[in-house]
């Protein structure tokens, strides 16, 4: 419980010093430590089957900006090593603008001992920019690949994952839209794993091809109360905080699925105010 | 006696088989002479203005025909009483362009009697039609006469008789490739004249396709065809015809707008350049309500026409879109310093109100399309705004 109390303390400590911007396009990945809407390779970790639905949005102005985003992964092999997923996101931005994207996911692990584990992964699919609701309505669709690695050892997990690979450019009517090229690299850390309590703590970095970030990490905090509680902390970019809270799918207390909501406050706002996200997800294993 | 009159019986058999020799042989000459001398009777009319002969052949095993001093004529077949038409090209060479006998309005073929048995055939007095082809041109004629026969074609002063001829231009499919629009109904169709039987064979490049008098090009998937017309029976080609099935363009139209007041619509797609007409073609005048015409074109693609009726709104609720290339813009008219900053919380600009904002960056560049936020400084009402294009 020290090692817990320390922590937060320190992220306290340091949270209006340095400004992040927000990307509205991505989720607070920590859900339910289910990685696969940045990592495909994370597929590999999961359980053989399971269902993950995720919907954020904002408060006040940014409210026009909605993400939503779905998978399925399944074992079509009955096979250890290898994990598929079908993914869907959709990120509205605003009443007229409209983003999807649906990806088909393979993950094969290269080794499956108890204490490491590597997987890595391809994501193929296609990308859409849509003019809705305007008089003149208008869309393109081009090819989109996602590509990962990841890698558990011990109390250790990393990731190394590349979105939007492919330099795609869309031209809905004239408009010319570039996909954002990024790259998520994430260290995640057992701290705490005992019978009642485990926390997990991860760092967070972030490369935009077309948003210049100050300092794009966030570090997460996912903490887990006799295996059903869950609560989170995160910190991004030192200027947001993420405060979360849920409860794991569990048989003994009947709890079907995992559900978690989620809340995010800009702290140190030199910009628009309120900016305030809130994120709902639900997990089902099978 | 039984000698001698073996003797005169024999005196009156040789004598008897004598005169038979002389009247065979007289025979053979006559018919020899008659056969030649209908040689010579082969041309009954010329049309000196018109440039086409008729010819009219007798049985015959004589492939080469004098017509007169300077052509000679080359029979393709020795059929007795074979009908043929030729075409005479400015040189004065003869080319034979088709044969057969065609009754206009019947739309059946008229069979010349033609057993190859040395029966005479035989042509009633009607009016006729047959076709003629330019082989140099490639262009088919129709030709319409009356006739008018006598009874013995072997006379010499038999006067087959035509009264009237017409040279008429065949519905002649242009020689180079033409293009037929998909799913706007340019069926290609082959009106024959005079009621005569034809068919339409289309073919795509690799092989026959269909058989039809229609080609129904709704039917057809974009690509080259070649269509010929044949004669049923004859497999007579008269025409080739070259085309190319292409499509309509893919554009985003309406058939009503409902747009904003001071705003335009305008009918568009990637690369196409569009024009758009009111009915009276006093060019663009969308911002007004009523009933426009527009036609769209690009190389390689149907043209499209449609019809759009527009209806104008009442925006004043609406103004929260910015576009820029439509001269759209914003109004903050309340004094003070507005914040303009994207869906990152980057800050793009900064406004001194009252000021009408375009869509540009402090550098005066475009902004992308996308939803941006403004605020007033020392204000935490922001404001989201949709620039579009």
């Amino acid at each position: 419980m020290k090692k817990l109390i320390t922590l937060f303390g320190f992220i306290f400590l340091y949270v209006n010093t340095w400004a992040q911007v927000n990307l509205p396009e991505i989720f607070f990945v920590n859900y339910q430590q289910h990685y696969a809407p940045i990592n495909p390779a994370h597929l590999g970790f999961s359980e053989s089957k399971s269902v993950d639905l995720r919907y954020a949005s904002y408060n006040g102005a940014k409210k026009v900006l909605k993400s939503m985003y779905a998978d399925v992964v399944f074992n079509p092999i009955d096979s250890l090593r290898i994990r598929s997923g079908l993914q869907a996101y959709a990120f509205h931005e605003g009443e007229f603008i409209q983003y999807n994207n649906i990806k088909w996911l393979n993950s094969y692990s290269v080794t499956n001992q108890r204490d490491f584990k590597l997987a890595f992964a391809l994501g193929l699919g296609a990308v859409n920019y849509s003019y809705v609701n305007n008089v003149e309505q208008a869309s393109d669709w081009g090819f989109d690949m996602d590509a990962g690695l990841w890698l558990e050892y011990k109390k250790w997990n990393v990731g190394l994952s590349g979105k939007h690979i492919l330099p795609t450019i869309l031209k809905p009517i004239e408009t010319t839209f570039k996909l954002n090229q990024m790259a998520h690299f994430i260290v995640r850390y057992k701290l705490i794993n005992t019978l009642n309590t485990s926390l997990e703590t991860s760092v967070h970095y972030v490369y935009n091809s077309q948003v210049f970030m100050d300092l794009p990490l966030s570090l997460y905090n996912h903490l887990v109360y006799k295996k059903t509680l869950v609560g989170i902390c995160n910190v991004n970019g030192l200027s947001l905080l993420t405060i979360g809270v849920g409860f794991q799918e569990n048989k003994q207390y009947h709890l079907p699925f995992s559900l978690n909501i989620a809340f995010q406050q800009k702290l140190n706002d030199k910009t628009i105010t309120p900016n305030n996200r809130y994120e709902i997800g639900l997990h089902k294993k099978f | 006696m039984k000698r001698l009159l073996l003797c005169d019986l024999k005196g009156i058999e040789l004598k008897s088989i004598f005169m038979f020799r002389i009247f065979c042989i007289s025979l053979v000459v006559f018919l020899k002479i008659s056969s030649a001398y209908a040689l010579d009777y082969t041309v009954l009319n010329r049309y000196k203005n018109q440039k086409v002969i008729w010819a009219f052949v007798p049985a015959s095993s004589i492939s080469k025909v004098v017509i007169n001093s300077n052509t000679t004529l080359n029979f393709p077949t020795q059929n007795p009483y074979l009908i043929a038409y030729f075409k005479m090209d400015p040189s004065g060479t003869l080319i034979n362009v088709g044969q057969g006998i065609y009754k206009p309005n019947a739309k059946t073929i008229i069979p010349l009697k033609n057993d190859n048995t040395g029966n005479t055939g035989y042509l009633p007095n009607e009016r006729y039609v047959t076709l003629i082809k330019d082989t140099v041109t490639q262009k088919t004629y129709a030709i319409e006469f009356n006739y008018k026969e006598n009874k013995n074609f072997y006379s010499k002063n038999d006067s087959s008789e035509i009264t009237s001829i017409k040279l008429a231009a065949w519905n002649n499919f242009p020689k180079d490739t033409i293009s037929v629009c998909r799913n706007v109904g340019q069926n290609l169709s082959y009106t024959p004249i005079y009621g005569l039987g034809y068919q339409l064979v289309l073919y795509n490049p690799i092989k026959a396709d269909t058989n039809t008098n229609v080609i129904y090009t709704d039917t057809l998937s974009v690509g080259k065809y070649r269509a010929t017309i044949l004669y049923f029976a004859a497999s007579y080609l008269l025409d080739t015809l070259n085309f190319k099935v292409i499509d309509k363009p893919s554009v985003n139209t309406k058939t009503e707008v409902n747009i904003c007041e001071g705003d335009y619509y305008s009918v568009k797609s990637p690369s196409i350049d569009y024009v758009l007409n009111d009915k009276n073609n006093n060019g663009l005048t969308l911002n007004k309500a009523g009933e426009y015409f527009y036609e769209l074109n690009y190389k390689g693609y149907c043209p499209v026409k449609d019809t759009i009726v527009v209806s104008l709104k009442n925006c004043a609720d609406n103004k929260n879109i910015i576009s820029p290339n439509r001269n759209t813009k914003v109004s903050f008219k309340e004094n003070g310093t507005v914040k303009i900053f994207n869906k990152y919380d980057q800050l793009i600009t900064t406004l001194s109100a009252p000021v009408e904002w375009d869509g540009t960056d402090s550098n005066g560049n475009l902004l992308a399309p996308g939803v941006y936020f403004a605020v007033y400084e020392n204000d935490n009402n922001a404001i989201a705004l949709t620039i579009l294009h």
